[in-house]
């Protein structure tokens, strides 16, 4: 009886897995998704500050030493913005299978799980463990005073930390939604094949 | 979504958007004038009247802070350092304080710094100076802080170039050997000109237990110009260089006698006088 409910219960994890039980829109849609938060929303921030800064620019207001110096800021933006993308790459591909299969379906969990430790990951990586360091050179230069570098280090390891205790947390909820959409995913699944299994027979009776 | 998923889900988002309230409510006074530094005394320099071979650096600050946290451990330190990081000479260095929440925090700036060890530091980092460009000082100024208990700490750093010496240059030094020891270090600085330079007074050193004297010679020039010369001598025809290093060992008494007046000894700890001699060394860079 027991060996019985462990092979039903593997060949459901088994069905779980397959490519019939996923939606293409889901996949779609989040990693639609994850292009917005990860790549269109860092690239129009910074495109709409450097916009702003450059049309400051071009008003003339600005002496030539300033300008130097805020292109060198918004060089520092643009590698990080450069760095972040390319940094959550892994996040796209993992938001196929996410949108791909339906909530409180078993296959959904692992890739749930990996997606919310890479975003720790990344942020350790992206924040550089929470030290984030940005140098300027020959900031001032002029006959009394030549600041030839400024180094700005900014640690904040600690919101890092509490960031990474959240992603761990957004992992075990994939557990807690999977718990919460299990029988109604099993109810959709059963409703699913039995609409399929009445098309086959409709289409058998017909072609008889 | 049953109830145990909702709730989880809703308990992350509260904490993630708690975290970020925190942060923009704590960050946020910082960028609307937070933090205010006024300052109450000019920073003047001036030499030491009782012993006139210290320049007196005095000045005072007050750090006002309308912040809502208290901003700990800050150490803002300004010193003079060569190009390679070997020597450190402190202009100011108090140890860390805490600028408190709507409260205030006072500066006290009352430093001395030695004239022979800020010439040479003139002498070392301006070889490739001309008349026209002056000299400048290398310093590096760092402040840093801890904010909202310690969640966030910011540093800065900054090497800066101060121009002390309006115009002037430093001159090829000159070394004399004799068999083989070096016996002889002359620098000279031609045709300075500045406010600072003009409070250099004349000296000689000589340090206990060592055959080695300094001298300083200012000579004033008719155009209101100065010649400065940093002379090292040994007085028995040993190497300067073996003598000072050995002499560094537990300290050095440096006795300084300013404008031909009597002796007065200065002790130098082990790591002020090692500085002191890696700079002399340094000086035969500029030939």
């Amino acid at each position: 009886m027991l060996e019985m409910h462990y092979s039903e219960r593997n060949e459901l994890i088994k069905n779980d897995f397959a490519s019939s039980s996923g939606d293409i829109g889901g996949a779609f849609y989040e990693l639609a998704k994850a292009l917005l938060i990860f790549m269109i929303i860092p690239l129009s921030i910074y495109a709409l500050i450097s916009g702003v800064i450059n049309q400051a620019i071009a008003s003339g207001t600005m002496d030539p030493e300033t300008i130097a110096d805020i292109n060198e800021i918004l060089s520092t933006a643009w590698d990080y913005v450069r760095k972040f993308i390319r940094y959550s790459i892994p996040m796209l591909f993992l938001a196929i299978p996410i949108g791909f299969y339906p909530a409180g379906n078993y296959a959904k969990i692992p890739f749930r799980i990996v997606a919310a430790l890479y975003l720790a990951v990344l942020l350790i990586m992206f924040t550089n463990g929470g030290d984030l360091l940005v140098s300027l050179y020959n900031v001032i230069d002029t006959e009394q005073l030549i600041v030839d570098s400024v180094s700005v280090n900014i640690n904040i390891a600690p919101v890092i930390y509490m960031m990474i205790v959240i992603c761990i947390a957004k992992a075990f909820l994939s557990f807690a939604e999977f718990a919460g959409s299990r029988e109604k995913y099993l109810e959709d699944l059963t409703e699913k094949q039995q609409k399929a299994a009445e098309k086959k027979a409709e289409k058998i009776q017909n072609e008889g | 979504m049953n109830v145990l998923h909702a709730t989880l889900k809703l308990f992350v988002i509260l904490i993630s958007l708690s975290l970020l309230a925190l942060v923009v409510l704590a960050v946020y006074p910082v960028a609307t004038g937070g933090l205010n530094v006024t300052q109450d005394e000019e920073l003047t320099i001036e030499t030491d009247p009782t012993i006139p071979i210290y320049f007196d650096i005095t000045g005072q600050f007050t750090i006002t802070s309308t912040m809502p946290y208290d901003i700990n451990d800050v150490n803002p330190q300004i010193y003079m350092e060569s190009a390679d990081k070997s020597v450190r000479v402190d202009l100011y260095n108090e140890g860390e304080f805490t600028v408190p929440s709507n409260g205030s925090h006072t500066v006290i700036i009352d430093t001395k710094v030695l004239i022979p060890e800020l010439l040479l530091f003139l002498i070392v980092d301006n070889q490739s100076s001309t008349s026209e460009t002056g000299m400048y000082l290398p310093l590096t100024v760092e402040v840093g802080g801890s904010y909202m208990q310690n969640m966030m700490r910011l540093d800065i750093n900054a090497d800066i170039d101060a121009k002390v010496v309006d115009s002037g240059h430093v001159e090829n030094t000159v070394t004399e050997y004799s068999g083989g020891n070096l016996i002889k270090i002359t620098c000279v600085m031609t045709d300075v000109e500045g406010t600072l330079v003009s409070m250099i007074p004349e000296f000689d050193m000589t340090i206990s237990d060592c055959p080695v004297e300094i001298s300083v010679t200012v000579t004033e020039k008719t155009d209101g110009r100065y010649d400065i010369a940093f002379i090292v001598n040994s007085t028995d025809d040993s190497d300067i260089i073996d003598d000072l290093n050995s002499s560094t060992i537990g300290g050095m008494t440096i006795n300084v006698s300013v404008n031909g007046s009597e002796p007065i000894p200065i002790f130098l700890n082990e790591t002020t006088a090692k500085g002191f001699v890696t700079l002399i060394e340094k000086t035969m860079g500029a030939a």
